[in-house]
């Protein structure tokens, strides 16, 4: 007799505890949730780095080509999406290419820009140099910012960003 | 004791339903969830074999699974990994690029194409196959770094930097850089790198 109620304290008590755990369970983000918040977390944290950075380098655009690959357009993205309102500058890194490949290169970001919704007259090609002369090869896209936006200039480049030879770069900071 | 008896079924049940809820949540499970039983149980069993070292026999599984379930790319992944295993490098590729074939835009079976083709040497296709599966998973830090790995190895250092920083702490990133020098030959530049980490160390950067 006492080991049989033994016994049935014990199953209550394993049925109480399982659904305990299916409870706390059900309150923690778990599968494809998790998944989707640790996603969005990584997402957020490198697109903070590439506007942090605001430049398009050689590996975005197909080898040879001034066309943007799909990872150049979906970098491009994250910037039209930041720069869209408050405006703002992206710099083009040489890299090897020629200066006619950089020009057409330019060209082809202010179209794509244009594609992602940035308006025309807003998206212009820089002329000058970032960060003065003493820097070659890189080039500016302009994007003003929008006339219902902040008051202030568009904010501008400077430094860092990953072009000198022995930058100590401004990434994740 | 008789009356004990639906207690410990309640028991039991509240226990399976913790447990199903588990498995559904489980991406490996997800993934398996949707195939056909035979294909759910080849592709067990392989991952079975595997971890139990009989290669041969999980080779057999994931060819025969790969033949039921085209579709199914982690079994490609699978493969490529159990040839790896045995230095079997250019069958690796062959397996990833199979599948690739079947799912063109899968960033894990890109990424490990990546990685084959570093492994062959081939730097500057490692660094195609990388960019796609950045493409496809933008915010997969790894397919960055190794995106990043590539550039190092092609000598394209500034680019390489800017995508190790977008994913690691500036220190480490030129502690890879300077890893990434080494392997190049290029002790000066590795000498410089290894400066600049120790720079940021000694302002107590992580």
């Amino acid at each position: 007799m006492m080991s049989m109620r033994t016994t049935l304290v014990c199953a209550a008590l394993a049925a109480v505890l399982c659904a305990c755990e299916t409870e706390q369970k059900a309150g923690e983000l778990r599968g494809t949730a998790a998944m989707r918040s640790g996603e969005a977390i990584r997402n957020a944290s490198i697109e903070r780095a590439i506007v942090s950075q605001r430049t398009l380098y050689p590996f975005h655009f197909v080898t040879g080509s001034a066309e943007l690959n799909e990872l150049g357009r979906r970098d491009l993205g994250v910037l039209a999406r930041h720069l869209s309102s408050a405006g703002g500058e992206i710099v083009l890194s040489q890299g090897s290419a020629d200066d006619a490949l950089q020009g057409a290169r330019g060209k082809r970001v202010v179209a794509v820009l244009q594609e992602l919704g940035v308006p025309n007259d807003r998206a212009k090609l820089g002329d000058g140099l970032p960060g003065g002369d003493g820097i070659s090869g890189a080039r500016l896209v302009k994007i003003l910012a929008a006339p219902s936006g902040s008051i202030g200039e568009a904010p501008s480049v400077t430094g860092g960003s990953g072009r000198g030879g022995a930058s100590t770069g401004g990434g994740l900071q | 004791m008789r009356r004990a008896l639906p207690v410990f079924l309640l028991a039991l049940s509240a226990a399976c339903a913790s447990s199903s809820t588990r498995l559904q949540d489980d991406p490996f499970e997800r993934a398996t969830a949707d195939r056909p039983p035979s294909a759910q149980t080849l592709h067990a069993m392989a991952r079975l074999l595997a971890a139990q070292g009989r290669d041969d026999e999980c080779e057999w599984a994931l060819h025969r699974l790969i033949s039921e379930d085209p579709d199914f790319a982690p079994a490609y992944n699978d493969l490529a990994e159990l040839h790896l295993r045995h230095g079997r490098t250019a069958e690796a590729a062959a397996s990833l690029e199979a599948g690739l074939a079947r799912a063109p835009l899968d960033p894990v079976l890109l990424n490990n194409l990546g990685m084959c083709e570093l492994q062959r040497g081939a730097h500057a296709r490692a660094l195609e196959r990388f960019t796609q599966a950045v493409a496809a998973s933008p915010g997969d830090a790894r397919c960055r770094a190794n995106l990043a790995l590539a550039l190092g190895l092609l000598g394209r250092l500034e680019e390489a930097r800017a995508l190790y920083l977008q994913v690691i702490p500036p220190a480490d990133a030129h502690h890879n850089l300077a890893i990434v020098c080494e392997a190049r030959g290029d002790a000066r530049a590795a000498e410089r790198e290894r400066a600049l980490e120790a720079q940021l160390r000694s302002r107590g950067a992580p």
